[in-house]
């Protein structure tokens, strides 16, 4: 059976009653490639600003591969962000996520990246999220900020930086 | 109200209009118990998570460890792996979630560095595009010294159906 409002498809349950909502606002987008020099004496860094997200899905249409996220809808989300990061240098002991958006910013993470940095690779993952009230027209995005160091030699990492985000209600 | 497909009931809302989804897949299971020496020294540990809490539509199966998508779908997946028996040499590690179409690397970092006396929780979660009968699992591996590394039984496996 397929349930629908005076338009199109809103929820398709299987027989099994596996609930699917193929129109629901909901969106992947993992970084393209190597983000390279674009944090570490204090910059605060846009992700996706000068290295595109590649959209896994986006359903509804509302993820810019520049890393915004534009709220069709006045509701709550689910949003997630995940930044790899590498080339963390002496002196950078300060590090701030934040997922962005218009009503309020979710300070995620505040850490210390350079005792945290995987001694194999130099590399440091971390995951956060929030749920976040936003309007319509509303926009979310996640920012970076590593301080302490002598230049902006950090980059960010394709295989760990993705930023994903779902209408729940 | 409640909305029903042909045989059952797949979205119940209650009068204060609560909605709940009772057969939508949906699981979260927890370690149960502390395993012994699983990694340490570069071992992908893929964790069993035996003991099931709930497991809506019977996805999750606590013997492998491996969530199967039913349904073509975008499902939140959360793992959080807790390590116990870290040592000075473990200064590399990674919890990551590998679904069939890709794998997510959400926490790398120095382990013993950050643990409190050797005991260090990881987390890592996403949102996944599956297609149906695709696999998710959460993987643990901590790098650089010996096979010491236990898996302490906090750890736990989630995930649900979103879209």
């Amino acid at each position: 059976m397929v349930t629908r409002n005076s338009v199109n498809t809103y929820t398709v349950p299987t027989t099994a009653n596996e609930v699917t909502m193929p129109a629901q606002p909901a969106f992947l987008g993992v970084l393209s490639g190597t983000d390279s020099n674009v944090t570490g004496n204090g910059a605060a860094y846009t992700v996706g600003t000068n290295t595109a997200f590649t959209e896994i899905f986006d359903q509804n249409a509302d993820f810019n591969v520049n890393g915004t996220f534009t709220a069709p809808v006045t509701g709550r989300y689910m949003l997630v962000v995940n930044i790899q990061m590498d080339n963390v240098a002496a002196g950078m002991t300060t590090g701030v996520f934040d997922i962005v958006t218009s009503n309020r910013t979710y300070n995620v993470l505040n850490l210390n990246p350079l005792v945290m940095i995987d001694a194999s690779t130099n590399d440091l993952a971390l995951e956060s999220n929030a749920i976040a009230d936003m309007d319509t027209a509303d926009t979310a995005y996640c920012s970076i900020t590593i301080s302490g160091g002598v230049g902006n030699t950090v980059d960010l990492e394709t295989a760990g930086t993705f930023f994903c985000g779902k209408l729940i209600c | 109200m409640v909305t029903r497909n042909s045989q059952n009931t797949y979205i119940t809302t209650d009068t204060n209009n609560q909605v709940l989804m009772p057969a939508q897949p949906a699981f979260l299971a927890t370690h149960g118990a502390t395993t012994g020496s699983v990694t340490g020294d570069g071992t992908n540990y893929n964790v069993i998570f035996a003991n099931e809490i709930f497991d809506q539509n019977s996805d999750y199966n606590n013997a492998t460890g491996i969530f199967t998508a039913p349904v073509t779908g975008r499902y939140l997946l959360n793992g959080a792996v807790c390590y116990s028996n870290l040592g000075a040499a473990h200064t590399s590690g990674s919890t990551y979630i590998y679904t069939s179409n890709r794998t997510y690397y959400s926490s790398i970092m120095n382990a013993y560095a950050v643990s409190t006396g050797g005991l260090l929780g990881f987390t890592s979660g996403c949102t996944a595009d599956m297609d149906a009968a695709d696999s998710a699992l959460c993987v643990a591996l901590i790098n650089n010294g010996a096979k010491t590394v236990q898996v302490y039984q906090s750890s736990y496996f989630s995930g649900v159906l979103i879209c």
